[in-house]
């Protein structure tokens, strides 16, 4: 069963905006890094059927965090907690945070 | 079905203990850097007062970078007035080239240069899908032994990190700072630089 990562991040009240969430089949996941102190970049296939740049999510977390946010992903693509096909990453507005020390999040997609 | 994901950390961090004299640190010594600084903005500097203990992180206006030696400005100019026993510990800023997580399943294979001290562990970009897409690389500067030792030893670790059962967590391949991850101790492996194409 293929699983996918859930992430929200709407400005106010419901998504009224693109880029505000996103939904990513893991195999989509192409690789984590990070992209400065505080922040780390999920790179993705991108979702408009392109091929270049990849979809980026950033995800913002204390301050050298990456390694929590490396553990985090692996263990939510491999549905390690629940077994659930979906699998929330971040969602902003009802402030869950299924990785330890993420306070943000942010979608970047060419589409 | 899990899916393995290997993480790479460099190392980029060292400390000194203040003496007396000029503010200036000799840094990218290749014992404590896999990354070369080019740029004082790539680094943090803190200093731990030995007077009271106190933990300071100096501001990007107060450093100056010439070369390998850092310098910390005076506290009058965003700096630090120094004094003998503070230690400064400067660290690189992480970025993509410091530290990843690739996928297993988009590992290409390990493969030795005409240098016979470098091997090349390279991935699918992470950056793009397309056909012309460079590859993501982790390059291993190792001792030449001669044979194949060292190499031998890099891919079979490399073979245990991908087909590693680790809950569905992530894999430490190697941490250089830690000097942790299945290839610590392999190979004789003195620099790892991360390439994310």
């Amino acid at each position: 069963m293929e699983r996918y990562l859930y992430f929200s991040n709407p400005d106010s009240g419901a998504p009224d905006a693109t880029q505000e969430t996103a939904l990513y089949a893991t195999s989509s996941l192409l690789g984590v890094a990070p992209a400065s102190a505080t922040t780390t970049s999920l790179h993705f296939t991108p979702r408009d059927g392109g091929t270049n740049p990849a979809d980026i999510v950033t995800l913002t977390h204390t301050s050298g965090g990456h390694k929590a946010v490396f553990d985090g992903i692996a263990s939510l693509v491999n549905a390690e907690r629940n077994n659930m096909p979906f699998q929330v990453v971040a969602d902003v507005e009802n402030s869950i945070f299924n990785i330890s020390g993420v306070t943000a999040c942010s979608i970047a997609s060419t589409d | 079905m899990k899916t393995n994901f290997l993480h790479f950390k460099s190392v980029g961090s060292q400390t000194f203990t203040y003496s007396s004299g000029a503010q200036t640190f000799t840094i990218n010594g290749a014992d404590f850097w896999d990354v070369a600084i080019t740029n004082k903005n790539q680094v943090t500097v803190t200093v731990i007062d030995d007077t009271d203990g106190s933990s300071n992180d100096i501001a990007q206006a107060g450093l100056s970078l010439s070369t390998n030696d850092l310098t910390i400005a005076d506290a009058a100019s965003n700096g630090f007035d120094l004094a003998a026993g503070d230690i400064v510990t400067i660290t690189v800023i992480p970025t993509e080239d410091t530290e990843a997580l690739f996928r297993a399943d988009r590992f290409l294979g390990v493969e030795a240069n005409a240098s016979g001290t470098t091997l090349v562990a390279s991935f699918k970009s992470m950056k793009s899908v397309a056909a012309a897409a460079g590859d993501d690389t982790v390059t291993f500067t190792i001792t030449d032994d001669s044979g194949v030792k060292n190499v031998k030893d890099i891919c079979q670790g490399f073979l245990e990190a991908l087909n590693s059962d680790n809950g569905g967590a992530s894999v430490n391949v190697l941490d250089r700072g830690a000097k942790t991850g299945i290839l610590s101790g392999l190979g004789t492996i003195s620099k790892m630089v991360i390439a994310v194409a």
